[in-house]
């Protein structure tokens, strides 16, 4: 059965994060009650997944290496490593190398629960990798490219274990072509286990309803939203079951897409043993 | 009575993960031998207490909660004679041992990570602050001698999650439990946290069973990957008690190469495995 390989030390999976650094990422959009530059909505996304990642993959003597994980920025006459702080310039780097380097640790609020029924703020520890940036062009198709370089080689390396996971987070705007090929070329790679998964964030100016995961175009707001649909990967069935299990709708056809919704929960699709959840 | 103590043969065996170290495996088990009672019908009880644990993956100090679990489930079990009868007030101090102490562990594990300089760091504080979580398997194998001399076997287990315990005859499985079916193991087994308080819930959730054993009889107690290999078709015509019997009887490098050759078939999934073997003597 595909994708189904062990994720492990020893099989270790692939995680690339595709970040739109263009001019049009200045833009805003509406993220939850706020109106936030859609690079800092993405910043962030980038932020909370490799966070969660790591919390994922932590045990008592630091995170284990059950990924290697690349963040490519796409911009301005550039497309590569889009690490900050000690990670800089890097493509492939494993987990818990990320997880020790953050560029910095902030101290942010969250309204937690009181136990008595109400919210109160506590502190908690935000890491950081990357900032909003927004520069020129939006070289999507290039950054397509960039990371089939990085999946070849990976897959080459690893031809049995899980297949790399490509995630790109955009404004859908590409200025150097039809992506499409591209996309398609990279979805091809594959290992013993399955092909490539490219899944695409939509952060959008277009409003409309957020979609989470769906399973055909209609309803989307605009040809961008509608092509990053068309390129995602559909989701292997058992990370249907558990976006099934986190509220969402699926079928055969649902797609590794999101517009202008949290995407962090991709995170639980990933198995690495058993899960600590409370009974029930 | 020891006599008949020594008429139930005993291994424990643990194999961690390829891949990882022996000291990361978080698998636990332990076996006690009780003390020998009168059970106030005019018989006498000579009892075997054994517990498997199988920390998650996904929680930290996971491993030592499990070690936690299975030293305090063979208390319990060990202090309450027919404890399925109160099966709450069971719950209660099994809970009471094990979840009533974790604030004492983590302090002391803070302090100690404190003190060596490498205090909790932002990815460790959310699953600390989760708790830790493992499924849990106890059981009695009990031989109860009448004034006339005549013995007779049962056993009495509780399970949370998919460590299970196994009946075999002749080596064919008599009776699996609380999973009954390969396609039933999962990443997602029922499991006790180290936060859990609710004791209505757990005792809710505890499955019971119990059964009579004859002479020649094996009870198994095994981790998930173990189980499901039990439980799986795949064994070639062979009964799974034979294969396995043929292993554990060899030597102790058997096991783990057995173990090993399994994973490399493709036959039993990559995970810590942990087996309490009891058989009881054919003599019996």
């Amino acid at each position: 059965m595909p994708y189904t390989a062990e994720i492990s030390r020893t099989n270790p999976g692939c995680f690339i994060f595709l970040v739109d650094q263009s001019a049009s990422m200045s833009d805003p959009m509406v993220s939850g009650e706020r109106t936030q530059a859609r690079a800092e909505v993405v910043s962030d996304a980038i932020n909370r997944l490799l966070t969660e990642l790591s919390v994922k993959c932590a045990k008592e003597e630091g995170v284990r290496d059950y990924f290697h994980v690349a963040v490519i920025g796409y911009g301005h006459n550039h497309v590569g490593s889009a690490f900050q702080g000690a990670l800089a310039g890097r493509d492939l780097v494993p987990l818990g190398e990320v997880a020790n380097n953050p560029a910095r640790v902030e101290s942010r609020t969250k309204k937690v629960p009181d136990g008595a029924g109400g919210l109160v703020e506590t502190s908690v520890q935000f890491p950081v990798w990357m900032d909003p940036v927004t520069n020129g062009g939006t070289p999507m198709t290039r950054a397509l490219g960039y990371a089939d370089s990085l999946v070849a080689n990976w897959v080459e390396a690893h031809p049995s274990g899980f297949p790399p996971i490509v995630l790109n987070l955009t404004d859908g705007e590409s200025t150097d072509g039809d992506p499409t090929s591209a996309a398609i070329s990279l979805a091809s790679h594959a290992t013993a286990d399955g092909a490539v998964l490219l899944f695409n964030l939509h952060v959008s100016g277009s409003g409309g309803t957020p979609v989470t995961f769906p399973d055909t175009e209609e309803g989307l707001p605009d040809t961008y939203a509608r092509l990053l649909f068309q390129m995602s990967s559909v989701l292997p069935s058992h990370m249907r079951s558990y976006a099934a299990s986190q509220g969402h709708r699926v079928g055969e056809t649902t797609r590794g897409f999101v517009y202008n919704a949290d995407i962090t929960s991709i995170v639980e699709f990933l198995d690495i043993g058993t899960r600590a959840t409370e009974l029930r | 009575m020891e006599d008949v103590a020594a008429l139930l043969e005993c291994q424990q065996l643990r194999i961690h993960k390829a891949g990882s170290s022996p000291e990361e495996c978080e698998d636990a088990e332990r076996v006690w031998s009780g003390e020998t009672r009168p059970d106030g019908r005019g018989n006498t009880v000579v009892p075997l207490y054994a517990a498997v644990s199988d920390g998650a993956s996904e929680s930290l100090l996971a491993g030592a909660w499990a070690d936690r679990l299975v030293a305090d489930a063979v208390d319990c079990l060990s202090g309450a004679h027919d404890w399925w009868d109160d099966l709450g007030g069971f719950v209660e101090e099994l809970m009471t041992r094990s979840a009533g102490r974790w604030a004492a562990h983590l302090a002391q594990y803070r302090a100690e990570r404190e003190a060596r300089g490498r205090p909790i760091t932002w990815y460790e504080q959310p699953g600390l602050a989760k708790g830790a979580f493992a499924t849990l398997l106890g059981a009695e194998v009990r031989a109860t001698v009448s004034d006339t001399g005549a013995c007779s076997w049962a056993w009495h287990a509780f399970a949370l999650g998919d460590s299970c315990l196994f009946q075999l005859r002749d080596g064919a499985l008599v009776r699996a439990f609380p999973v009954e079916s390969a396609e039933d193991f999962g990443v997602t087994p029922q499991l006790l946290g180290s936060r859990n308080h609710d004791t209505a819930l757990v005792t809710d959730r505890l499955a019971v069973a119990h059964g009579t054993l004859e002479p020649g009889d094996e009870i198994l107690l095994a981790t998930d990957a173990l189980a499901a290999w039990l439980l799986s078709p795949r064994h070639g015509g062979v009964a799974p008690g034979h294969q396995l019997a043929m292993v554990l009887e060899r030597d102790q490098e058997s096991f783990p190469e057995w173990v090993d050759d399994q994973r490399a078939r493709g036959h039993m999934r990559n995970d810590d495995v942990t087996l309490i073997r009891m058989k009881v003597r054919a003599e019996a």
